[in-house]
């Protein structure tokens, strides 16, 4: 059961970082991941872990041994990529043992083993197949099943489930992690998706521009998140400008560009700094009646009404023209507002995030 | 504002039929999306409404135009791809001003057209910029604004958000109908993402095999899929196995272990075998049992935090498994391990036969 860490690790592509300095470690037998759009980062560090790719500054250690020279062969890894790489005219046993036989190292044991991981991927009366014959999500089980039959503790998975149709990605998503976890592997998977990573890790790391920033379990990332960035990647928000009027021990007040006062109880910030103020579509709660109330309201007019799996979407104008994102389940009554209706938004001071603006920028 | 009808089109390519007797209409100014899984026939039929292929029968009528024989340039239609069709030596402007120089208007014309263009896709700030200084969905508003420069009142948009990262897109999906809806354009729009299509299109045609399965509003879809295949397609949903029983006028139904359910009425006779299908959204989960309405006992095999839901996998008493996403906000918080009710009203039972094909295929997944 390896531990996997980065000590300051830095890759460039000519004058691009692609990796910049970048700390982390993964804990024994933990499925991570790596969540970021395209360009943060993420498989590239995934294709140095593989030792695809040389570490231009800093150090990978498996375990506190260092990989620097050590090649892909011997650093105990399996891969998966988001293109199965199947050999097409061998069938699914002949994939799945390819590692053993090439190696002359087939025997009675690594065909037990081969066995196994088949029965594990749920593919054990299949053997026969050929790719061709195989659904998607099948043959990303059997290059999963090849990754495994190698012995390797290690397993990276480079959007393992990118080529897949919505419904499989989701199913086999719940498969992966299972596996992983009953045979104690260490996981690092890559991919852009928000759903996929939560649904599948232990703790994820959000990728941006070539270094995590921030790591945490799912919960954490959602509940306290570090930046906007990340709370951003994570789901559909509400940004607005803004100057700090007053703050007390745990709560700071706040007065948009629009001139709405909003109030947080997140954190307190000293009075005359800019902030954003920072609202998740979820947390915009519709009153079906104005309450009056002023701090924490928004007043607009319904401008579209878009369906969403489970959730109504809204897309509401306020007075000033801005829009405001707003997301309510679809079972509620809020959810039958119709396209031109005048309503009032209100958010809880624990739902209003503040970040400092920089005033550096 | 064009209307698009197609009468009794198929297409064979050798002995496969793409496209099998295919009847549609899509109405003047509408966001028409052809949802489908690959090889369903969506974008065959998208490129015969182009007359990119021609049908191997039937008719397609633009503006009631017989259009079977009229090549694409004479369509009247502006075409986006997935991938971006963009000049790379040329600025953004001279790009949106290409189709518009070939056909020889004179230059007030056409730089009040790419203006206009420019405007709708907010491009205006990056018009002097040429392609490699764009982002990915930059270059496609460019591929856009050509297209809407051009003047077609029909857009047909092939994967269009296809090669955007899921944020992007996510956020492309609200520019792209409210530049169709605020110049009163008609769009089809193919896309294999039920989401996607969910959230753009104002009514979706459900392909499968060369044939259209359904045609609704994202609603009518949600609510009323008419067919197995559609409410597996479209939205997420648990399927469990049953037999139909009748009890003083309702639809019960047994489903193994002996577990009992209610379904929403439907016109199935006692003894026939069925499937029922309940949206994971529409179950809730609860730590205790409730009167009047469907109630299940299992237990949490995985809990996972997704933000503004919480997804859970459950084990049935009698070894099925199911699926729950429930907002995080509103509903009780269950850790692995631990035995849940599971509560969900009849109405929201659908009952659908039992197909010999198509259900092996959604067990194995």
């Amino acid at each position: 059961m390896p531990e996997v860490r980065l000590e300051s690790v830095t890759k460039r592509y000519g004058k691009t970082e692609a990796v910049k300095n970048l700390c982390l470690t993964v804990h024994d037998g933990e499925y991570f991941t790596l969540l970021g759009p395209i360009g943060s980062g993420k498989t590239t560090t995934l294709m140095l872990l593989a030792g695809l790719i040389e570490v231009d500054e800093g150090e990978i250690y498996f375990d506190d041994k260092p990989m620097k020279g050590v090649p892909p062969e011997d650093r105990g890894v399996g891969f998966v990529f988001e293109t199965f790489a199947l050999f097409p005219h061998y069938n699914v046993w002949e994939n799945v043992t390819y590692g053993p036989r090439v190696r002359n190292e087939e025997s009675t044991s690594t065909r037990k083993v081969a066995e196994e991981m088949l029965r594990m991927v749920l593919l054990e009366d299949r053997p026969d197949a050929l790719p061709d014959e195989l659904s998607g999500g099948m043959k990303q089980r059997t290059a999963l099943a090849r990754a495994l039959t190698s012995g390797a503790k290690i397993l990276l998975l480079d959007e393992p489930l990118g080529s897949l149709d919505a419904k499989i990605r989701s199913a086999l998503a719940l498969d992966l992690r299972r596996i992983v976890k009953a045979l104690g592997l260490t996981a690092i998977h890559v991919t852009n998706n928000v759903e996929e990573a939560m649904t599948i890790s232990d703790r994820v790391a959000v990728m941006h521009n070539g270094s995590p920033e921030q790591v945490g379990l799912p919960k954490e990332l959602y509940e306290n998140p570090k930046s906007i960035f990340v709370m951003d990647f994570m789901g559909d928000i509400n940004l607005f400008n803004g100057v700090v009027t007053s703050s007390g021990e745990d709560f700071t007040e706040v007065t948009t560009e629009e001139g709405v006062p909003f109030r947080s109880s997140r954190r307190s910030i000293e009075t005359g700094t800019r902030v954003h103020a920072v609202v998740r579509a979820e947390d915009v709660d519709i009153l079906l009646e104005n309450d009056k109330a002023a701090v924490n309201r928004l007043h607009g007019t319904v401008k579209e009404k878009l369906f969403l799996l489970g959730f109504t979407k809204y897309l509401i104008e306020l007075e000033t023209r801005r829009e405001v994102v707003a997301e309510v389940p679809s079972m509620r009554r809020e959810a039958e507002l119709r396209v031109g209706e005048t309503i009032t938004m209100k958010f809880t001071p624990q739902n209003v995030y503040l970040f400092q603006i920089e005033e550096s920028i | 504002m064009p209307d698009v009808r197609l009468v009794n089109v198929t297409k064979r390519f050798d002995d496969v039929v793409a496209v099998d007797r295919l009847n549609l209409h899509v109405r003047n100014g509408e966001y028409f999306v052809f949802l489908g899984p690959s090889g369903c026939g969506k974008t065959t039929t998208l490129r015969i409404v182009a007359g990119l292929t021609e049908p191997t029968e039937g008719e397609v009528y633009i503006e009631d135009r017989n259009v079977s024989e009229v090549p694409p340039e004479d369509r009247n239609i502006g075409l986006v791809f997935q991938h971006f069709e963009v000049f790379p030596f040329m600025t953004v402007y001279d790009n949106v001003a290409y189709s518009l120089t070939i056909q020889g208007l004179d230059d007030e014309e056409i730089d009040k057209r790419v203006h206009q263009a420019l405007e709708v896709t907010g491009l205006n700030d990056v018009a002097d910029n040429y392609p490699n200084n764009l982002s990915a969905p930059e270059l496609q508003r460019c591929s856009i604004a050509r297209v809407l420069a051009g003047g077609s009142r029909l857009l047909l948009l092939d994967e269009p958000l296809g090669s955007l990262d899921p944020k992007t897109r996510e956020r492309f999906r609200f520019t792209l109908r409210s530049i169709v809806k605020g110049r009163g354009l008609t769009a089809i729009h193919v896309t294999h993402d039920q989401e996607e299509a969910m959230a753009i299109a104002d009514r979706i045609a459900v392909f499968r095999e060369g044939r259209i399965l359904q045609v609704g509003s994202p609603v009518e879809l949600y609510e009323r899929p008419a067919s197995i295949f559609v409410a597996n397609f479209v939205g997420e949903t648990n399927f469990l196995e049953g037999i139909v029983e009748k009890r003083e006028g309702k639809t019960l139904v047994r489903l193994r272990g002996d577990l009992l359910i209610e379904a929403a009425e439907s016109e199935f006779d006692a003894g026939s075998r069925a499937v029922v299908a309940v949206r994971r959204e529409n179950m809730f989960l609860s730590s205790s049992r409730e009167k009047g309405v469907n109630s299940l006992l299992g237990h949490v095999v995985r809990a996972a935090f997704l933000g503004k839901l919480v997804r859970y996998r459950i084990e049935l008493e009698n070894g099925d498994f199911i699926e729950v996403k429930q907002p995080t906000r509103t509903g009780e918080i269950f850790e692995e391990g631990e035995s849940v009710h599971i509560i969900f009203s009849p109405e929201k039972v659908l009952v659908y036969r039992y197909p010999k094909d198509l259900f092996h295929e959604l067990a194995l997944k």
